[in-house]
């Protein structure tokens, strides 16, 4: 039993990292053990197999790489995907370093499905999805707003952004109403907002977006972009997020310059 | 760490420079991890572009290095799964296959084993030929020189899985190149 220990522990000596009794009991052991000396000498060889392979020095390297990789990430390449951006949430929640929407979102969600409710955001002013009951209710159904008045019963969110309601509905408007009707006048309105948003304060602009539902987020980001890059302020949008130092600019930027790209 | 500043305000060209300081090392263990060069050339790409899109996760309190390998070998393992490859090369080790047979005979000395092409190419053999989990602690290990804590620190498991992992491949590895390791071994 004391040899098959001690045998387990022969990659651990040839390292160096056996120390102390271990060490000592196992070097007397290997005085007395062929077939852990054998062994020990194979584990070595293989060690020495492995470092003839050839080293970093030997590696043949492209030139070129640095400017084929910032190509690709100025044509998007590496914009965060969905999953990307799922797993920051979840990350930023746990840690309660970010993400209020996110938070605030899960929270309603969790409490609506307690109650049974369900949840819309809706443009005051957009058309609602035809159904069964749409003769029967009215067209507009700020939901969000009506279910404020339950939302005592929700354990408060902590956060360093105060969770605005009314910006989430109106910023989502622009994704839900706007696909339907990307002309109605109020929705552009919303568009410039955060268009003058992104050029008077890039970072308030950084935060409102974080705070759209990730569902959302690239339909409204894109709806933004195009609406910079046809009043021609896309540039300076970008400059000006590349000068805030939040992380989560990056990837904004990169949301920009992939429509301005897809408009050439 | 002024350049890794200057890329997460947005500098893309300091971007590139940590590409270029960076190349030859992930490119070294991208060939080891994967044993194609076409692959570790895509990989390379891949690597970098995933350093960018993830970057905002590195803590400036940990070795910018470290974040680099780690997303390295994630690169790497991506790619097997993609490619299918790692299913079968593991149904291949499970029959315990001996992956040198086919290779030409053993050389006659130690000299002749760390010297030859065809030995380097059969221990690749080998290394490609193990679990994807043991792969990657044993090549950062041995071949890298990195420390136990550092390949915890890029794989995210303990310490104690680390060294179990690597005592794991070399054991494996010693199996089926136990005739070269034997010279090497006794010639030290």
């Amino acid at each position: 039993m004391m040899h098959a220990w001690l045998k387990g522990r022969l990659s651990e000596y040839l390292d160096g990292a056996l120390a102390g009794r271990s060490k000592a009991r196992l070097e007397r052991h290997l005085e007395r053990c062929a077939e852990c000396r054998l062994e020990l000498s194979e584990l070595r060889g293989t060690v020495l197999l492995l470092r003839s392979l050839p080293t970093e020095s030997e590696v043949e390297l492209d030139e070129f790489l640095a400017t084929r990789v910032v190509a690709r990430i100025e044509a998007g390449d590496a914009a965060p995907t969905w999953r990307d951006r799922a797993h920051d949430a979840v990350a930023g929640a746990l840690q309660g370093a970010w993400t209020p929407a996110f938070g605030a979102v899960a929270v309603l969600f969790v409490v609506a499905a307690a109650l049974d409710l369900r949840i819309e955001f809706t443009l005051p002013g957009a058309k609602a999805p035809a159904s069964p009951q749409a003769a029967a209710v009215p067209l507009v159904q700020p939901q969000l707003v009506s279910l404020g008045q339950r939302i005592e019963l929700v354990p408060p969110v902590r956060s360093r952004r105060r969770f605005d309601p009314v910006v989430l509905e109106e910023v989502s408007g622009v994704y839900r109403g706007c696909a339907a009707s990307p002309h109605d006048a109020e929705c552009q309105a919303f568009r410039n907002k955060l268009v003058e948003l992104a050029l008077a304060n890039p970072p308030g602009f950084v935060s409102e977006i974080e705070s759209v539902p990730l569902e959302s987020r690239d339909r409204v980001l894109s709806a933004v972009s195009l609406e910079a890059a046809r009043t021609g302020h896309a540039q300076r949008v970008i400059r000006g997020l590349r000068r805030v130092d939040d992380p989560r600019a990056f990837g904004i930027v990169v949301q920009f310059q992939r429509t301005i790209a897809s408009r050439e | 760490m002024p350049l890794v500043n200057q890329w997460r305000s947005g500098d893309l060209r300091a971007f590139g420079e940590l590409v270029r300081r960076h190349q030859r090392k992930v490119m070294g263990l991208l060939t080891r991890m994967l044993g194609d060069r076409d692959d570790a050339e895509d990989a390379v790409q891949e690597t970098f572009l995933n350093l960018h899109r993830h970057g905002h996760r590195f803590r400036s309190e940990s070795r910018f290095s470290t974040f680099v390998y780690r997303v390295a070998v994630n690169a790497a393992l991506n790619r097997r799964r993609s490619q299918g490859r790692r299913r079968a090369h593991l149904s291949e080790y499970a029959n315990g296959q001996a992956i040198g047979q086919a290779l030409p005979s053993s050389p006659r000395g130690p000299e002749d084993a760390m010297g030859g092409g065809e030995v380097k190419q059969r221990v690749q053999r080998c290394l490609q030929a193990l679990p994807e989990a043991l792969r990657a602690p044993v090549v950062l290990y041995d071949i890298e020189g990195l420390s136990y804590g550092e390949i915890a620190a890029i794989l995210q498991i303990a310490e104690g899985t680390v060294k179990s992992r690597i005592h794991r491949a070399r054991h494996a590895l010693r199996k089926e190149l136990s005739d070269l390791a034997r010279e090497l071994g006794a010639a030290e």
